[in-house]
């Protein structure tokens, strides 16, 4: 039960700090907001500046417990303190109390169901992955860990400080209940707008088509960040609406702070600043207006942009590698992950999506339950000017959906349209109350499970048992999560400090050594192309081009072609008089694209290669430059054949230029010498990653469990369905 | 004026940051080509504790893995080689001090493709190594190739009449 304490105080201690912070934000900015809007307001602006100062803290390597209890302490003093001073803020128009005892039943009932299963211990996939494996890693150094690499450590993460404190306290589902936090607060902000702005029967019903949502439930009460994008988004339209009302220019100040954080919160959050900022100029047309905005957002985004520029040499990593090269994201492997993400897989017809999104579930990870069905009823909020305003901002905010299509990549874009469904449905006398009704009862978990996808990702029971540790966490987070069945095995046979490669992501948040996954670093894609070298690439075609006896001081292999495949060369040989010229001490390498793997291409191992890791782009080049002129009459390159590619050869003439001398080429192949898998595994072992964690299904799983002595790898552990070796 | 400003700073900070050189490289260390055996083919050479060791026996050698293992009374290897030229066959191998007490010196003898290459007398327990050149035409690139050995006097076994040849190492062709 004392765990369960730490957990219930890391929470509530973040969302009071969050609410502390804020208030004292408001207070000096002096918004005329109403009572309850004013709590709300406080904790999502005050998280987005508390999550800045504790991503300065993790800049100098201070984010510890004492840091935040003290800091925090001092900071609800201080709002306390402030507040006494304060005259008490008005209420909000009333509601109709018959609405608002359905509301309140409705929303204590999913409160109650999310609340136990955000306090259970985490198990979902990207939570007990890449969310809190930064924060356990994070809370490991105190702060952010640079020479750890993965697109998802280079994400914006003001979700992530807000774990990160609640972590310290309560660990995993403290986590989890400050993101709980965010989706109890959505509702209500859209009950106070609804209240504020003369809608208060479509906000009561958009507030329960909201939070009795299954995707939103999912996500909010897991170590997510989509609900509170959402939450923020939200309130940066809401006080846009309030500042067109009052005109009061601190509002912008605000509207800017949360623009800003949404952006800390998530990339696909950064629309709400330019939105912002298209707003104002419409409705005010005055440079002042935008400043005001504009400056504590970019103070609320430069420490991401500037973070990612200063680590990475991308300000906007892991997206945008190839106008911004660096050694630790593949442009090309970017743009994989990219077009995988915003594939619908499995769907066969447009007409299936809407399905899947409201009742199925299973093929855009998650619902919106049946009522969304409805949602062309929105277009008849048109006739308001806030039901306009409303839908185009319900367009908006869907955009990031184009680039992900999982369900709750929708989740920001879902309030606004709620809402304009309710201003649609409005005129209708009854109509509202039995569809909020009808919502309730087939979101509600069991009644869902009776007709979405098995798998579609909801909340589908409610763990109490599991949420008050009656049941203890090991047992239900090995039910949840297979991988952690070696969790033991790992932690007892892997030395601190040393690296796991996987070409599968893992629960991090729970194993506490560093996973170096394929597809999200440089490091790993390299693993995964030398591992898999034997079976997909052995380097057996040969590409000789031969050439009149020539004297230069470099040499070097131009692809004059453009083709969607990566051109890669294992090996590139300068012979002269028939025999290889010997590689000289002098000599410097360079290549384009990705010249800081030039050296796999001359470091005489088959299993590494060079690759522009990128489409193939023209005048791609790999190059030498020898430290004296040298007499040479061919080039051999021995590669995986890139059949796209036309390589021509370009010799450097004394006057410094360089001459094509020749783009003939005699293909062979060739058997490669024995112990290619030796060499693999010297060779990732060379890249710092002494242990492999390989599941069944993976390319060269099969040929590692029946030729482990030709890997010289030695199995440390099994258990459903992967295997954990250590390479000797 | 203000607006262009910013422009033009934005413009430079995006420009510094695409020009970004990568520079060349020196040489990296240069590996070993031949590291190993893989499986799932034979090759010239076998010792004893290759993880494929088992793929060369043909009979009367064990099949226990490690550094020596028994010949028995026919013991036979089979191997392949990409390239004949100057080819060397060689057979690394040990007589038992427990065997050689009952046999005395024993005469070992090697045939490839059934033709006998070389023999040896060992007149002591220890270590051997049998070294012989291939003549021309005795095996052909990429064929299989059977070789025998043969000793004399063999070692057996009172209880069961099995017989222990000598223990063998390693056996191969090399160039």
């Amino acid at each position: 039960m004392l765990e369960v304490l730490h957990i219930l105080f890391g929470a509530a201690f973040t969302v009071a700090v969050s609410t502390a912070v804020g208030t004292l934000l408001l207070r000096r900015l002096r918004l005329d907001l109403h009572r309850l809007e004013a709590a709300l307001f406080a904790f999502v602006a005050g998280s987005g500046l508390l999550s800045l100062v504790i991503a300065l803290l993790c800049v100098v390597h201070q984010a510890r417990r004492g840091v935040f209890l003290w800091g925090g302490m001092a900071v609800i003093a201080w709002a306390l303190w402030q507040e006494r001073e304060s005259p008490r803020r008005t209420a909000l128009l009333p509601a109709p109390a018959s609405w608002l005892v359905v509301f309140y039943v409705i929303f204590a009932a999913f409160f109650l169901a999310y609340f136990f299963n955000a306090l259970a211990p985490e198990v979902s996939p990207d939570g007990s992955g890449y969310h809190l494996g930064n924060v356990a890693r994070m809370w490991n150094r105190h702060g952010f860990v640079w020479d750890y690499h993965s697109i998802y450590s280079y994400l914006s993460q003001g979700t992530e400080m807000l774990f990160l404190m609640a972590f310290a306290f309560g660990r995993h589902s403290a986590a989890a209940l400050v993101h709980f936090a965010f989706l109890t607060t959505l509702p209500l902000l859209m009950v106070c707008y609804g209240r504020r702005f003369g809608l208060v029967r479509p906000s009561l019903f958009a507030a329960i088509l909201i939070y009795a949502s299954p995707v939103i439930g999912m996500d909010g009460v897991a170590a997510y960040t989509d609900v509170a994008v959402a939450t923020v988004i939200f309130a940066v339209f809401y006080a846009l609406q309030v500042w067109d009302d009052s005109r009061n220019p601190n509002y912008l100040i605000l509207i800017g702070l949360l623009a800003g954080s949404a952006y800390g919160i998530k990339y696909t959050a950064f629309l709400a600043f330019p939105v912002a900022v298209a707003f104002v100029w419409w409705k005010s047309g005055k440079l002042k207006g935008v400043l005001l905005l504009s400056i504590p957002a970019a103070l609320m985004i430069a420490p991401w942009i500037l973070r990612n520029w200063i680590w990475i040499g991308n300000p906007f990593a892991p997206f945008l590698n190839a106008w911004f090269p660096n050694p630790y994201y593949h442009a090309g492997m970017e743009k994989i992950y990219v077009d995988g993400l915003n594939q619908y897989v499995g769907i066969k017809h447009n007409w299936e999506i809407p399905l899947q999104l409201t009742m199925r579930g299973s093929l855009v990870t998650g619902l919106f339950g049946p009522v969304f069905l409805l949602a062309p009823f929105a277009l008849l909020g048109l006739r308001h000017r806030q039901g306009r305003r409303l839908l185009l901002a319900a367009v908006l905010f869907a955009l990031p959906t184009y680039f992900n299509t999982g369900a709750r990549f929708l989740i920001p874009s879902a309030p606004f349209l709620a809402l304009a469904m309710g201003l649609g449905l409005a005129d209708s006398p009854g109509v509202l109350a039995a569809v909020a009704l009808f919502h309730t009862v087939v979101c509600w978990p069991s009644v869902l499970t009776t007709y979405c996808d098995t798998w579609a990702w909801r909340v589908s029971s409610v763990p109490v048992e599991a949420a008050l540790r009656w049941e203890p966490e090991v047992p239900y987070i090995a039910r949840h999560l297979r991988d952690y069945a070696l969790k033991v095995p790992i932690e007892q046979n892997v030395p601190l400090g040393q690296k796991i490669f996987s070409f599968a992501g893992r629960p991090e948040a729970y194993i506490d050594r560093d996973i170096v996954v394929q597809y999200e670093s440089t490091l790993g894609n390299l693993a995964q192309d030398i591992l898999q070298a034997p079976a997909a690439h052995p380097p057996k075609h040969r590409q000789r081009f031969s050439f009149l006896p020539v004297s230069t001081r470099g040499v070097r292999v131009l692809n004059i072609a453009s083709a969607k495949s990566f051109w890669t060369v294992a090996e590139m040989r300068v012979w002269s008089q028939g025999r290889e010229l010997p590689r000289a001490v002098g000599w410097r390498v360079s290549a384009w694209p990705n010249g800081w793997e030039a050296p796999l291409a001359f470091d005489n191992s088959y299993a590494t290669r060079w690759s522009t890791w990128q489409a193939m782009p023209p005048r791609a080049r790999l190059q030498i430059d020898f430290a004296r002129a040298e007499r040479i009459d061919a080039v051999l390159l021995e590669c995986d054949p890139a059949w796209e590619a036309r390589v021509q050869v370009e010799v450097l003439t004394d006057t410094g230029r360089w001459a094509a001398i020749t783009d003939t080429v005699e293909q062979s192949t060739d058997d490669l010498p024995d112990g290619i898998r030796l060499a693999a595994t010297r060779d990732v072992k060379a890249l710092g990653i002494r242990y492999l964690w390989i599941n069944d299904s993976d390319f060269c799983a099969e040929d590692m469990k029946n030729y482990a002595k030709f890997w010289a790898i030695t199995q440390v552990a099994e258990g459903n369905g992967t295997r954990f070796y250590r390479i000797d | 004026m203000l607006r262009r400003t910013l422009l033009v700073a934005i413009a430079e900070v995006l420009t510094v940051a695409c020009g970004r050189r990568v520079g060349s490289f020196p040489l990296p260390a240069q590996q070993s080509l031949s590291l190993g055996p893989d499986p799932g083919g034979l090759r010239g050479m076998v010792r004893m504790d290759d993880p494929d060791a088992d793929a060369f026996l043909v009979r009367d050698i064990g099949t226990q893995p490690g550094v020596f293992r028994w010949a028995f009374r026919y013991p036979e290897l089979r191997f392949r080689v990409k390239d004949v030229r100057n080819l060397k066959f060689a057979v690394e191998f040990a007589i038992p001090e427990v065997t050689f007490r009952v046999t005395g010196p024993v005469t070992v003898s090697c045939a490839v493709n059934g033709k006998t290459l070389a023999t040896m007398r060992c007149g002591h327990a220890g270590d051997y190594r049998l070294e012989h050149a291939v003549p021309q035409g005795l095996v052909e690139p990429r064929q299989p190739i059977r070789v025998t050995f043969d000793a004399n006097p063999r070692w057996v076994s009172p209880d069961d009449g099995a017989q222990l040849s000598f223990m063998l190492h390693s056996a191969g062709f090399t160039q």
